[in-house]
């Protein structure tokens, strides 16, 4: 009896401290839950009142020996049912209420969310396309194929007719268009105006078969002259005319004049052609090069080692120690790597005979230094979110652990690996501050693991320093760099797509 | 508690087994002992956190890749103390399906010469002749014939697990290891894979984890029950339900807890 006084004290209190919760579903979760449990709690009540377990079987046989008692219970029961029963009607009438009360003001905050992140993405990608507009605006005019693949460094040739020259009346120059005014029918030339710096020179834009032009030699060794005048112009010639008078023509002038000027003579004595240069050839070719060199030792190291901690290493202090290291590694500036890569790897590098300083190797090394953590972190990342029970069904299958990771590991790890690739890729191009020092500065023209070299970004860094920066050179290179890993990241994104066919549902 | 008089041939035999956790802090399995016979469906039932699955995946040796964790006793395969059979081995002759379907992320037909693979077959006829006979052994051959080449993750979550136990039977093992394989499939795909059971262990030895008593009763030729890590009774299936000798073993058919 006590028993059951107490059951039903206990009921009451639940409801008072029921009514008392703040208004929130859980109140509604409670009732529910309530709901069921009466029941349940009602079972076992009279399972401790009889002193016998609650087998429904069992249930039967009591409900029929203490009835009255049941009876008694069994109204109370009814009537706890239908109060709480009521509550919840309410409870839910008003949950109605507040529900579409609320929202009005959802509908309000979600707008203020959301022209907030709107406004903020669109001020990102406005920056952006503003940056790229204006490097192609700048760029863009100084960016041409000579420059892209040209020499750096301006060219310098002097040279004069052969030995013992005779200027000949009746050449042949057939191979030429001769009623054209650009073409000089004494010697055999076609020329044009070339503008270098805004200034524009005359040039030498096709030579005839049988022209004495092409038995010009050095004035300084008398070698003959094999490079061609592509890409060339005049800057002065000094031409003898029949009565052994010298005539100095200036190339700053027009084709005519020139042609009127050189016609006179019957003997070229001296003449000056430049090579215009500040080409990029060697900065691309070097930054190709460091890319596949530092890739070939960064790579293998880098996705080892994120094997190593993701799949076979067990969780101890030291690989702990090793992750944090890795973290803050990559936090490191690259200018101090760049200070250790002279240090340490420019004497290693020095070791190749025939080199002095630092070269491709000890840039090459110096940026391994420096793209280990990324891939390590990457790929390491990409490992652990492979479903474990992958890995667990090729052991189940009877797959060596060597298997596992070949075969099912390293496939699905495939996004980050590419991830990391595109990264790396990212950072050599971009990285000037370590190379400076690692690598060198000078700007070569061609790639070469003799001596200093510089990569694009070094390039820029060179040529933007000292009096007159040349901003247009800077931007035209920035449109090189930026071209160069757009056409990667569309490559690696095509392989990503192409491997990853049996991902896509 | 075995039929000492029992006939089976016996593919397992599991004497005095502890198995420890966390450096022996937790210890999953208390002093088991039982006999799991050939050709027949032995079922293990149990609360949940009970030791179900750890026992099960002794028999594979899987539950040695769980760091920090140990076994005494001895489990015989074949007669054989399972600890000398080099681990590979022993997983090409007993196989395992897992609770949720996890199919490779490959072809169908790649997913099945996985196992053969590993094991060095390169000749495209004996490839194709496992492909087929698994494939038939798993009633899934005539669903996916024409898709053999398309991933094997756009197939429904009862097709996954039957290509599941497919990609088991290529390696043809001679005992078969379920955790709870119909517990992520709708009663539908369950049924299928209940009827393939009962197929599969005329060739077959079968050892299932379930949580469903029905399931067990209706499939299992033995039953297991376990409590805390101990073994609590095993027995023929229907010997236990209809005369559980444990008063736990009887609450628990009776649905009292768990
Ligand atoms: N890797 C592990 N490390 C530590 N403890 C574990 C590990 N795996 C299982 N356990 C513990 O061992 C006990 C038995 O686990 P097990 O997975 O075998 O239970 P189960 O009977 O299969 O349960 P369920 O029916 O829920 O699958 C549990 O108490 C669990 O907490
Ligand atoms: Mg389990």
């Amino acid at each position: 009896m006590l028993r059951r006084i107490n059951y039903f004290s206990k009921l009451k209190s639940d409801l008072k401290n029921f009514n008392s919760l703040s208004f929130k579903d859980e109140k509604l979760e409670l009732l529910k839950s309530k709901k069921k449990n009466i029941k349940k709690e009602y079972y076992n009540n009279i399972a401790k009142l009889t002193n016998k377990p609650c087998k429904l079987s069992l249930f039967y046989s009591i409900f029929s020996k203490d009835n009255e008692e049941i009876n008694n219970l069994k109204n109370s029961y009814k009537v706890e049912k239908a109060n709480i029963q009521n509550d919840l009607d309410e409870y839910k009438k008003s949950f109605e209420y507040h529900k579409q009360r609320n929202l009005k003001f959802r509908s309000i905050k979600d707008l203020l969310r959301g022209f907030n992140s709107f406004f903020f993405a669109f001020l990102i990608v406005a920056l952006l396309v503003w940056i790229i507009v204006y490097i192609f605006a700048t760029g863009s005019g100084k960016l041409t194929l000579d420059k892209i693949f040209g020499n750096y460094k301006t060219e310098t040739y002097s040279l004069k007719t052969e030995n013992n020259f005779a200027l000949s009346d009746n050449l042949d120059f057939s191979d030429l268009d001769l009623s054209s005014p650009n073409v000089s029918k004494k010697w055999g030339v076609e020329f044009k105006l070339l503008s270098v710096n805004d200034k524009s020179y005359v040039a030498i834009s096709k030579v005839s078969e049988n022209s004495p032009f092409n038995y010009l030699v050095n004035i300084n060794n008398d070698e003959a002259f094999d490079r061609g005048f592509e890409g060339l112009y005049i800057s002065s010639m000094s031409v003898m005319d029949s009565n052994n008078y010298l005539n100095i023509i200036v190339g700053q002038t027009t084709v005519e004049n020139f042609i009127t000027e050189l016609d006179k003579g019957v003997e070229i004595v001296d003449s000056t052609f430049l090579g215009e240069g500040g080409g990029f050839r060697g900065s691309l070719l070097n930054t190709l090069a460091l890319i596949g060199l530092s890739l070939v030792f960064a790579f293998p190291l880098g996705v080892g080692a994120a094997i190593y901690l993701g799949v076979y290493a067990k969780e101890t202090k030291v690989t702990s120690i090793i992750r944090s290291l890795i973290d803050m590694i990559s936090g490191v500036p690259s200018i101090i790597f760049g200070l250790a890569g002279a240090l340490i790897f420019i004497p290693v590098a020095s070791l190749i005979p025939g080199t002095n300083g630092g070269n491709l190797l000890s840039g090459a090394l110096t940026m391994t230094m420096i793209l280990l953590p990324t891939i390590v972190k990457t790929v390491e990342e990409s490992i652990k979110v492979i479903p474990k029970s992958l890995t667990q069904a090729s052991l189940a299958l009877g797959a060596s652990k060597t298997e596992t990771v070949f075969k099912v590991v390293l496939p699905n790890s495939l996004p980050g690996i590419l991830t990391s690739l595109l990264l790396s890729i990212g950072r050599i191009i971009g990285e000037s501050a370590a190379l400076v020092f690692a690598m060198g500065t000078t700007i070569a023209e061609y790639a070469n693991m003799n001596g200093s070299n510089a990569t694009l970004a070094v390039h820029i860094w060179v040529i933007l320093g000292g009096d007159h920066p040349a901003y247009d050179n800077a931007c035209a290179i920035a449109i090189i760099i930026i071209i160069i890993v757009l056409i990667l990241t569309l490559l690696i994104k095509l392989i990503a797509f192409k491997m990853n066919k049996f991902k896509v549902r | 508690m075995n039929n000492e008089n029992n006939k089976d041939e016996v593919v397992f035999d599991v004497k005095n087994v502890n198995l420890f956790y966390d450096n022996g802090a937790k210890q999953a399995l208390k002093d088991i002992n039982m006999k799991i016979y050939k050709n027949k469906v032995t079922a293990f039932i149990g609360p949940s956190g009970c030791g179900k699955s750890t026992l099960l995946r002794c028999f594979d040796r899987m539950n040695e890749l769980v760091d920090n964790s140990y076994r005494d006793g001895i489990i015989t395969y074949n007669g054989e103390d399972i600890k000398d059979i080099n681990s590979i081995y022993l997983r090409t002759r007993v196989g395992m399906v897992f609770q949720q379907p996890n199919p490779f992320p490959m072809s169908i037909k790649d997913n099945i010469f996985y196992g053969p693979r590993c094991q060095g077959v390169k000749d495209k006829k004996i490839l194709n002749e496992i492909l087929d006979e698994s494939l038939k052994g798993a009633a899934l051959y005539d669903e996916v014939k024409d898709i053999l080449n398309k991933s094997a993750l756009g197939l429904s979550g009862g097709q996954q697990q039957r290509l599941c136990i497919a990609r088991t039977l290529a390696m043809s093992p001679d005992v078969i290891l379920m955790d709870e394989p119909t517990s992520a499939l709708d009663p539908i795909a369950t049924l299928k894979i209940e009827e393939l059971i009962n197929e599969l262990k005329k060739k077959y030895t079968i050892i299932i984890v379930t949580h469903n008593m029905q399931q067990a009763a209706r499939i299992s030729d033995y039953t297991a029950f376990f409590m805390l890590g101990e073994l609590v009774e095993f027995n023929k299936t229907e010997e236990f339900f209809s005369h559980p000798q444990d008063k736990r073993s009887e609450d628990y058919i009776t649905g009292r807890f768990g």
